[in-house]
């Protein structure tokens, strides 16, 4: 009998359809690009100074960690790299670099780490970092470069105007700048068109699906409409607050983050309501001038919930027990 | 097609179908020097072998007897003496006891033999429910889809269970695999007497043959061949796996749902696959016995695939130099599909009543990346048929905590692999969901 050689035995299925952990990443802190292309346009070089000092430190910190730990970390598998990407987002294009450092410490360490590192931290991490730096240096999170200002001039938010002026300030204010992105916040703050152009690649490649961005969007709306249908004098219009501050980059790139949000189709839909509501309802009541941040983290915390109590419908299971 | 195409409703994948042995005939192989017959091919109660060493067998002498109602009959599919019994490596890994025959007539054509098999008349009408059952029991008829489940066991369904379709599953939708899209066009004549005879079987209820849309022309045929039946049908199928799971079958054609934890009949189905409804034909017309099936042999190392009628107990090495393929180059060698089928060690393993294909791999074809963690990404929740939580059962399997209410959900998994295949962590899910399987079946 002919002798055995040795064969590779593996139990099926052998083969995959071809997606990886790095794929997914990469192509999603791809179609950031258009994003990250209208804030350099609108900052300058100053955006790109922020967007490269975070990226480079939160890989380098996963790094370090690999290196200085037993973990098992694979630092370029992307995940580090879009996070730092993220945390630019969420920074003013002329944000010192010691507070990019702190910022990408928080957001690698604290946010993903020290949870037991990528798919096990409840929180986003780009948006701990948000606001950790809110909370603990706001004179510097606060202060906008003004878009196309070569002279470094800054200047407040749309809703930081809204906040403190009140909506009679906004009167000239035109939704098509602030669509297209003329306007001061974050690097990911500017352009919602941009945004929107690269999560359409997202939903394309099925990487995002609709239910969390219409969910957050739609309730945003909803939300802020109601109040500018009772005091349109006092309350800014639901477009206005559409497309100001966070809440695209917010719906689209934190709140559908994967690791941090729901797994299940109902409880897709009760977090993007709940990221819209709290956000509608910080903006409207609370100090802050923004609340994307807050209110997602604050679903965060549910997400575990949510998966265990709105499961998806189960074959030849009639009713979910 | 004017009807739009049936389908089940959740989950499924759609992996590159590589059906390149769809144009090939069935040829007809040949008796080889030796077959290495695996006593235990099925599942249920093991067989009691009645052949010693240095007996001489005919083609159809019974070598090994059920034990029991869940068993099922082995013959011997060609004329020889046993050389010897011996535990021997199966395709799949186990280590089984086989009986070892040298045959007569090496390389004398199947053809010969089958043309040489005279058929009875049968009268439809005359027959006797029982008279079916038993002959189909005799035959060691198993489900020769992968399953292995004795069929007159799964044809005799308790009083409290009645049946109202049947269902024979031609949808196929494993890659690679055409034996039985090859069996719907070239014997749908005799498929349909079969259909006929588990018709009769259940007092005339419908019977459904659900093929994938990615056989048109079995779709055609099998269609024509059913003409003016009454009772008999073909639904097209879309195309996606796992269409030809039984639940999923039954959800596709007849909407209705198995129960969790159920079977088909709760639903009043049962369903058969292709080859085996064959079978049932060739054992009542024929009284012929299960001793040869048609298989794909196929791959990405091979240059002619096809499909082939082979006794069971033919040797993969036979099957190899048949299609001239290069056993150093092998690297993956695969009996079944690349979803379901298993990853052998030994070319020297035989066939078996449920071996419908043999694929053979070069290392390019071997996914060999570590697990990574889940991101959560929900993509094999998306692609479970079956609805389940798969990212969090499998957590919790690995962690062995598995919480009372998920029990259910995990003996529900049907193994498809869907899965695994979809996952970009490269985490193995189905196989820790048949990790959990078995460490439930351990509590209990
Ligand atoms: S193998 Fe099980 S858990 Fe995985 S997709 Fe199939 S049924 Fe679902
Ligand atoms: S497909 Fe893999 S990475 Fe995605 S949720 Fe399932 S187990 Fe996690």
């Amino acid at each position: 009998m002919p002798e055995n050689r040795p064969v590779f035995v593996d139990s099926s299925p052998l083969g995959r359809a071809g997606e990886s952990t790095r794929k997914i990443m990469y192509t999603v802190s791809l179609t950031l690009v258009p994003a990250l292309g209208v804030s350099v346009w609108m900052f300058g070089f100053e955006a790109l100074r922020v967007l490269l000092l975070a990226a480079v430190f939160c890989v380098g910190i996963e790094f370090a960690a690999f290196r200085f730990s037993s973990f098992k970390i694979d630092s370029l598998d992307g995940s580090a790299l879009l996070t730092g990407i993220l945390l630019a987002m969420n920074l003013p294009a002329n944000a010192p670099w010691w507070l990019i450092l702190v910022g990408s410490l928080v957001a690698v360490g604290l946010g993903k780490l020290v949870f037991g590192g990528l798919g096990q931290n409840i929180f986003n991490p780009a948006l701990v970092a948000r606001v950790f730096l809110l909370i603990s240096f706001p004179v510097q999170m606060t202060s906008w470069l003004k878009p196309g200002a070569v002279d470094g001039s800054t200047g407040a938010t749309p809703l930081g105007i809204l906040k403190t002026e009140g909506a009679g300030a906004l009167a000239q204010t035109d939704l098509l700048h602030l669509a297209v992105g003329q306007m001061g916040g974050s690097l990911g703050e500017v352009s919602a068109i941009a945004l929107l152009l690269g999560a359409a690649w997202l939903f394309y490649k099925k990487y995002i699906t609709w239910e969390i961005p219409v969910t957050f969007m739609g309730a945003v709306l909803v939300f802020s409409g109601i109040f500018y249908l009772i005091n349109p004098a006092q309350y800014a219009s639901p477009l206005f607050h559409l497309f100001t501050g966070g809440v695209m980059l917010g719906a689209l790139y934190m709140a559908t983050d994967m690791v941090t949000s729901p797994l299940t189709f109902k409880g897709k839909l009760i977090f993007g309501i709940g990221c819209g509501f709290f956000t509608a309802l910080i903006r409207l009541f609370g100090a802050y001038p923004e609340g994307v941040s807050f209110a997602i983290l604050f679903m965060n915390a549910f997400v575990p919930l949510l998966d265990r109590y709105f499961p998806d419908k189960k074959f030849g299971v009639l009713k979910n027990e | 097609m004017l009807h739009p195409l049936k389908t089940f409703s959740r989950g499924g994948i759609h992996p590159a179908y590589n059906k390149f042995s769809a144009d090939r005939p069935i040829e007809y192989g040949t008796v080889p020097e030796r077959l290495l017959i695996a006593v235990n091919q099925h599942i249920g109660r093991p067989l009691e072998v009645l052949v010693k060493k240095g007996e001489e067998v005919t083609r159809g002498s019974l070598l090994a007897k059920s034990s029991g109602f869940v068993s099922s009959n082995l013959h011997a599919p060609a004329a020889g003496k046993v050389e010897k019994i011996t535990r021997f490596p199966q395709l799949g890994g186990q280590i089984g006891e086989t009986i070892i025959i040298k045959t007569e007539n090496p390389g004398q054509s199947l053809k010969e033999i089958l043309d040489s098999e005279t058929p009875q008349s049968l009268r439809l009408d005359a027959l006797e429910k029982e008279e079916i059952l038993k002959k189909i029991n005799e035959a060691g008829l198993v489900g020769m889809g992968g399953a292995g489940f004795p069929t007159h066991v799964k044809l005799s369904p308790p009083q409290e269970k009645p049946i109202d379709h049947l269902l024979i599953n031609g949808a196929e939708c494993e890659p690679y695999i055409t034996c039985d899209h090859r069996l719907m066009l070239e014997r749908s004549a005799e498929l349909t007497r079969g259909m006929l005879i588990l018709q009769k079987l259940f007092g005339g209820v419908p019977v459904t043959i659900g093929i994938e849309d990615n056989k048109p022309d079995a779709v055609k045929a099998m269609g024509e061949a059913l003409a003016g039946k009454r009772g008999l049908s073909v639904a097209a199928l879309e195309t996606k796996y796992p269409q030809g799971g039984e639940k999923q079958l039954i959800k596709a054609i007849l909407n209705r749902e198995v129960p969790s934890a159920g079977l088909p009949m709760d639903v009043g189905v049962i369903v058969q696959n292709v080859a085996t409804t064959l079978a049932v034909y060739e054992a009542l017309v024929y009284n012929r016995p299960l001793m040869e099936r048609a298989l794909t042999v196929s791959g990405n190392l091979i240059k002619n695939p096809g499909n082939i009628l082979l006794p069971i107990g033919t040797p993969v090495s036979f099957i190899m130099n048949r299609f001239e393929i290069d056993a150093a180059r092998v690297r993956l060698l695969l009996s079944g599909g690349p979803m379901m089928g298993r990853a052998s060690f030994s070319f020297e393993s035989p066939l078996t009543k449920t071996s419908s294909a043999l694929l053979f791999f070069d290392g390019d074809y071997v996914h060999r990346r570590r697990e990574n963690p889940c991101i959560r990404c929900g993509s094999c929740i998306d692609a479970c048929p079956m609805g389940l939580p798969v990212a969090q059962l499998t957590e919790s399997i690995k962690g062995n905590l598995i919480a009372a209410h998920a029990k259910g959900d995990i003996m529900d998994c049907i193994e498809c692999g869907s899965c695994t295949y979809v996952c970009p962590a490269d985490r193995r899910l189905v196989q820790w969901m048949r990790v959990g399987k078995s460490i439930i079946r351990r509590e209990n």
